[in-house]
């Protein structure tokens, strides 16, 4: 994988990958690289943790751009995290048609539970703000980092799933001959929808049909500006301006994930630049490394009481020397599979460094790592 | 009481710590202890069969037999709501003239939680499930809950539901539901993490978000902690020591780098134990190719007894 044409050729990398592999740490370690070859690159992210947050200045104030003070000579970087509430709000404001309805919204419950948190709307809203920013064109790269990818799936579907859920005709057609019209409406939809108009009152009860009634009549007027939005979000993220870009452990189930989620960017025809391999344990062996455990050891043995070291310690050593040998077998064996089954693909490995990556100086020295080419 | 008493013990944390490795190992212990133990999964991110060496991973819906005393089932959203509609409309046909037509699919693709709420319904519906002799049909349920940011939309969502739906039945259960969770005595929350900085800092953050919901956590799981391989009395000896051949070399340079790595973790753990009192289990780092059963089972010698112990 070539990450330097990368950064200097996309406008978005959006980082996907499954839980805790390292996405949120590659994401800033690329805008920030990209930074110091001259651009002005933004990472996005969504739940930064504290201490990585506090090192790019994003604890004050969510939503807001802020610059991370780098060495002069080079471009500049700039982090934020996302509040997807704020970008919700803003998106009605935007597209409301009067300032009654924007309120009738804002207030309305459903909203306050799609708008926070929950099924989905936190992933759209980070694609959502994606485009904002986009357009402003203020940055010349932006990095979106992602919660974990199952969940990261969701940005592909989000957009359809709102606006699905904001136009659902046939329910609010339903909705509206329910409260709206009355009987008559009722008898209008047919015998069918009104026993099931009655069996839904019956278990989600009125207050959320009433509600939901609100909410659906409120957004009226509001569907087209979403829809086009959504439309105009999907066709940025698939275009050549972008990047999905996929971050794994070279465990099995990290990988697993990232195959399917590889695959299911080929579906969506999305635009795929490669997988970057994180935390793959040092090879500290050369020639050697094809000798069995047993060798190995005794080796390592005589070498150790050769320069001088007491038997006690040396055994030690060789134990953490075979221990780490075990992982270093296990991440090679799983990457070569990795390799082999995306064919020609773009492959990226990174070495687990000793020390955690949670600040500035940590990412510096991520950096070279992942800007590093021929593999 | 002991931890391994509760009818549900909940584990998350941060993604990848390893929280699907401790479901298992919490399921395993228990069945060893006797008692029966189900575990629960989300259906699309079914792991656990796997680590059973079950092959294929369980067909959502249906329990399926993991080792003596232990069964797994994964749960899909979408076909939980169906089992709900039947049995909340008693009518089969209906249920289904309702779950096919078109505004009922709307509704449910997008409807905020929906498919949380069904999938924890569905846990607190295995709860009340008893036998023909009126005994609890399972012993305990082990869920493995998404990762701290939807596992939390998640034990957020019977609350929220009782404020959007405030009559019908979706409210009564969201209630019961609401209940069982809060319900120290029946239910334990399992927070998993790992001796690293984001992994610490995201479970510190956790046990504050999960106050004001009115929830607590009952125990700290912190996994994959390196063995004292090397000591830090050989730290000195290895700064300075370059044997001659390249075996040598690699060796010394593994045991730094295991060095290193305990002494973050250990700057990790005392963070954790200055910032909260909770009780903590701690799991050893496994040197293996993959989690299989002989890997779970190491991680469930350890945290048996340990839960055993817990109130
Ligand atoms: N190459 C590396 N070497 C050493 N440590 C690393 C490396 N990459 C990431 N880490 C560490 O691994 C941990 C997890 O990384 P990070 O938080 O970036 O993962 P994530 O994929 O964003 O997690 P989540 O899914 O929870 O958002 C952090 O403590 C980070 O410092
Ligand atoms: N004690 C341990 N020692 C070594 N490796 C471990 C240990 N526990 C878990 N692992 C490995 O760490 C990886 C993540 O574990 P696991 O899948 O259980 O995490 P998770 O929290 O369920 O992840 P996700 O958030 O993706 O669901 C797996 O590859 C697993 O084999
Ligand atoms: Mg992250
Ligand atoms: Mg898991």
């Amino acid at each position: 994988m070539n990450v330097e044409r990368l950064i200097a050729e996309a406008e978005i990398i959006v980082v996907c990958g499954s839980g805790g592999v390292g996405k949120t740490t590659a994401s800033a370690a690329l805008a920030l690289g990209a930074a110091r070859r001259g651009r002005t690159a933004c990472v996005l992210t969504i739940d930064p943790a504290r201490r990585l947050a506090n090192a790019l200045g994003l604890e004050e104030l969510p939503d807001e751009a802020h610059e991370v003070p780098l060495p002069a000579g080079g471009g500049r970087l700039f982090a934020m995290a996302l509040d997807a509430k704020r970008t919700f709000d803003r998106l009605v404001e935007e597209h409301a048609p009067t300032a009654e309805a924007r309120d009738r919204i804002l207030r309305n419950r459903i909203y306050g539970q799609l708008s926070s948190a929950m099924g989905g709307s936190q992933e759209y809203m980070a694609m959502e703000r994606l485009f904002e920013l986009h357009e402003q064109g203020i940055y010349d790269l932006l990095v979106l980092d992602t919660p974990p990818s199952r969940h990261a799936l969701d940005f592909i579907d989000a957009p359809n799933r709102i606006t699905r859920f904001v136009e659902g005709r046939a329910l609010r057609t339903l909705v509206e001959g329910g409260l709206r019209v009355g009987g008559l409406g009722l008898r209008a939809l047919g015998q069918a929808s009104l026993v099931g108009w009655k069996a839904l009152e019956r278990v989600i009860g009125v207050t959320f049909l009433s509600d939901l009634t609100e909410f659906l009549l409120a957004f009226e007027g509001m569907y087209d500006g979403f829809k086009e939005r959504a439309t105009a979000v999907r066709s940025l993220l698939g275009d050549r301006r972008t990047v999905f870009l996929l971050v794994t452990t070279p465990e099995r189930e990290p990988i697993e994930e990232a195959i399917f989620f590889w695959q299911r960017l080929v579906e969506a025809e999305l635009p795929f630049g490669g997988v970057i391999v994180n935390k793959v344990h040092a090879d500290f062996l050369g020639d050697e490394r094809h000798r069995s455990p047993a060798a190995l050891r005794r080796a390592a043995l005589a070498q150790l009481a050769e320069a001088g070291l007491e038997a006690s310690v040396a055994g030690r050593v060789a134990d953490a020397f075979l221990a780490h040998q075990v992982l270093v077998e296990r991440d090679r064996a799983n990457v070569r599979s990795l390799a082999r089954r995306l064919g020609s693909e773009p492959l990226l490995e990174v070495p687990y460094l000793d020390g955690d990556v949670h600040d500035v100086p940590g990412l510096e020295r991520l950096e070279p790592h992942l800007f590093a080419t021929g593999a | 009481m002991s931890l391994l008493d509760r009818q549900v013990l909940i584990v998350t944390g941060k993604g990848g710590v390893g929280k699907t490795a401790v479901a298992a190992a919490i399921g395993l212990a228990a069945a060893w202890s006797g008692r029966r133990a189900l575990l629960v999964e989300i259906a699309s991110e079914a792991h656990v069969a796997g680590l059973f060496g079950e092959s294929g991973g369980a067909e959502p819906g249906k329990e399926v037999a993991l080792h003596p005393n232990l069964t797994g089932l994964a749960i899909e959203p979408q076909q939980a709501l169906e089992e709900y509609l039947t049995l909340a409309l008693r009518v089969r046909a209906l249920a289904e003239r309702l779950a096919d037509s078109r505004a009922f699919g709307y509704l449910t693709a997008a409807a905020p939680g929906l498919r949380e709420l069904v999938t924890l319904g569905k846990i607190w519906h295995l709860t009340e499930q008893r036998t023909r002799d009126g005994e609890r049909r399972h012993g305990l349920i082990v869920v493995d809950a998404p990762a701290t940011g939807h596992g939390l939309a998640l034990l957020r969502t019977p609350r929220a539901f009782l404020e959007i739906a405030r009559a019908g039945r979706v409210h009564e259960e969201s209630r019961a539901i609401a209940e069982l969770v809060a319900d120290q005595a029946r239910t334990g929350i399992v927070l998993v993490t790992r001796a690293e900085e984001m992994p610490v800092s995201e479970t510190l953050d956790t046990l504050e978000r999960l106050r004001p919901l009115g929830l607590e956590a009952r125990v700290l799981v912190v996994n994959a902690l390196y063995p004292e391989l090397v000591t830090g009395a050989d730290r000195e000896t290895l700064r300075t020591l370059v044997p001659a051949g390249e075996t040598g070399q690699a060796a010394v340079r593994a045991a730094r780098s295991h060095l290193a790595r305990r002494d973050d973790q250990a700057g990790e753990l005392g963070r954790l134990a200055a910032a909260t009192s909770l009780p903590r289990v701690e799991l050893p780092f496994l040197f293996r190719a993959g989690l299989d059963l002989d890997g779970v089972s190491e991680l469930a010698a350890v945290l048996g007894p340990a839960f055993e112990e817990l109130p």
